[in-house]
């Protein structure tokens, strides 16, 4: 892909700004190292997330486990090391699922118009008239075998799950931006020259919507895994011994107050990766709006 | 557009969501699942029990059909019976509205106040150390997840220090609560003036309210923050300080009734929040309310349960945007005639 002059200055411009927001870089570096922990967790990990160590069981946070360990021995660090990758993954998926499925519907609800608007819009206002996490746990409820359990993974029905009610926000998101777009000059004078309505949408419309993409892109990374963990807790999310953050805090509530190690990590984890998501999202948004720039 | 039929389009708008959020439902409950049939009768029922069942719901006819005959149950307010408590699920879930009542209601109060007071705080002190401060606080409130929140509250505030009761409920164990005019125990308390009770009831109330009202506080004050900057900078504003007027009539007077408009937006969608954040409040301190309810009945396996409860806040949910939205338009004349 060749950059073209203007665009380097952009971004340069936006690397200038980024730097400038304290809370902003913060959130940047924070998702870094995330995204590195994720990647060589496994090679940096002082343990096997999954080996049972019948010896070591219920050790306090010390040198040798600097986390402490559970009631099977497993060391709770290299557990919460592992939930990374778990998360990145989970977000990734739920953004994918709902970026292209949410995209489509609204770039036809806003390019079409009409009924088709109409049709679309009303279902993306059923399934958000659900609050996020009380639609999720009513599919995951609903594909639940009351006898057999889960046929498929249920980290992977979360996925779906989280994607399903995560659709609208990209819908409506894209469907403005698209009736924003189709309104400009250059749209007008590329339809006047005789582009096809698909050449509009790839070469002009979509374009023009990736920034406020990536700022939600960046919210739903965050918001994704606290839902999946409230999921957890409720008994319809990632079932151990998968160190899914969500999932480690219920194994280790039992063990509250005096081993208050196992459940108390694994949340502070939750905490710092979407508090980072959030800080990047938030320092986004007021960086890529024009209108909030100078 | 009039504001009549502004109304009008809302509400036949809500009617459709309605129905919409009550096929997911009924699709959810009766159509996806392998055998509803054997799920309502249990997992060790004979055949027979399960044709009986079959037969009972209807669940041998077609799709339509059972649609229908439950949505004409649903609109007589049946919404089934409990597999766990073989009582009517409406009825259960009336009975546990109260509790949830009560605590989101606090958590509301908490999350108004707070959130107002610390948003035009923030907004008129830009980039000082408080703003920087109560960000945090908001940033924080909207990434903690809310039943790790509750444990780690517990832990530090009834373990550690024990300056709060154990998480038992809503009163302390043997105390029995005060009378049943609203159910509501703070307001039962004052109305038949019981002090023992009254004490008690506050005292179990503060830390799941916090738990709970964490989250909307922080989504309250950063709406209130950027509404607040928004409208400071505006033309009126200018002219109302150059008028001589104080800073806090210009700030609580002139500017606060303009950002209150999306402001008020963002109480009501926190409504649906509440909902959520209830389930895992209740979870964590054992209150007894609907959250609880459905918790039992996830574990149970309890379907009708369940989808009552996904229904009903499906329902208070979409109610609640219908108000905050034609309140908006009362506020707002430009979202009227725009």
């Amino acid at each position: 892909m060749r950059i073209s002059e203007s665009s380097k200055k952009e971004m340069r411009y936006t690397w200038h700004l980024i730097k400038q927001s304290k809370l902003t870089l913060i959130g940047l570096i924070l998702v870094l190292v995330l995204v590195f922990i994720a990647i060589f967790g496994p090679l940096l990990a002082p343990y096997d997330p999954y080996e049972t160590n019948y010896v070591e069981t219920l050790n306090p946070p010390g040198w040798k486990h600097l986390l402490g360990t559970d009631i099977h021995g497993r060391d709770v660090l290299s557990r919460v090391m592992a939930g990374t990758r778990i998360s990145f993954m989970l977000g990734i998926v739920v953004v994918g699922i709902a970026l292209i499925l949410g995209g489509i519907l609204g770039i036809l609800a806003g390019f079409f118009g009409g009924w088709r608007d109409e049709v679309i819009m009303r279902i993306m206002d059923i399934i958000m008239s659900f609050p996020d996490l009380v639609l999720a746990m009513a599919i995951m409820a609903a594909i639940r075998d009351p006898v057999e359990g889960y046929s498929l993974n249920p980290l992977v029905g979360c996925m779906v799950a989280i994607a399903v009610v995560t659709i609208p926000r990209y819908a409506r998101l894209l469907r403005g931006e698209t009736l924003r777009v189709k309104e400009t000059s250059f749209v007008e004078s590329a339809r006047a020259v005789g582009c096809s309505n698909m050449r509009i949408v790839f070469t002009h419309i979509l374009p023009n919507c990736l920034a406020p993409v990536m700022i939600q892109a960046t919210m739903t990374l965050g918001s994704a895994v606290l839902t999946a963990a409230g999921l957890s807790f409720i008994g319809l999310g990632a079932q151990p011994p998968t160190p899914e953050w969500g999932a480690i805090c219920v194994e280790g509530r039992n063990f509250l107050p005096d081993w208050w190690w196992i459940s108390t990590f694994p949340g502070v984890a939750i905490l710092i990766y979407v508090l980072s998501f959030n800080l990047l999202g938030d320092g986004l948004r007021d960086i890529l709006d024009p209108r909030l720039r100078r | 557009m009039r504001m009549r039929d502004y109304a009008l389009r809302r509400l036949l708008l809500v009617v459709v969501v309605l129905l919409g959020v009550s096929i997911i439902t009924f699709v959810l409950m009766y159509a996806v699942p392998i055998n509803p049939a054997r799920m309502l009768a249990g997992e060790k029922a004979s055949e027979e029990t399960v044709r009986y069942y079959e037969e009972y719901y209807g669940l041998n006819l077609p799709v339509h059909q059972q649609y229908f005959r439950y949505m004409i149950r649903l609109l007589h307010g049946d919404m089934g019976e409990s597999v766990r408590t073989t009582t009517s699920v409406s009825a259960d879930l009336l009975r546990r509205l109260p509790a949830t009542l009560e605590l989101g209601l606090c958590a509301m109060m908490f999350a108004i106040v707070v959130g107002i007071f610390i948003g035009i705080y923030s907004a008129t002190h830009r980039n000082k150390v408080s703003d920087h401060v109560s960000r945090i606080f908001a940033l924080t409130g909207i990434s903690v997840p809310v039943f790790w929140l509750g444990l780690m509250l517990i832990l530090i505030f009834y373990s550690r220090f024990g300056w709060f009761p154990a998480p038992v409920g809503r009163l302390d164990i043997g105390l029995t609560p005060p009378g049943s005019i609203t159910r509501l125990y703070v307001l039962d308390s004052i109305l038949t003036g019981n002090l023992k009770t009254l004490g008690n009831s506050i005292y179990h109330l503060i830390l799941p309210a916090f738990c709970l009202g964490w989250l909307q506080t922080a989504l309250i004050m950063r709406m209130m923050r950027s509404s607040m900057l928004e409208v400071i900078r505006a033309e009126y504003i200018k002219t109302a300080r150059a008028k001589g007027l104080s800073e806090r009539v210009v700030i609580y007077k002139h500017a606060l009734k303009n950002a209150m408009i999306p402001t008020t937006t963002v109480i009501g969608l926190s409504v649906g929040y509440m909902f959520a954040g209830a389930i895992m409040t209740e979870a964590v301190f054992n209150w007894n309310g609907m959250g609880t309810y459905l918790i039992n009945g996830i574990n149970h396996m309890d379907y009708p349960a369940i989808m009552g409860f996904v229904l009903l806040t499906a329902f208070i949910y979409a109610l609640t945007n219908l108000i905050v939205d034609l309140l908006y338009g009362v506020l707002d004349p430009r979202i009227r005639y725009g």
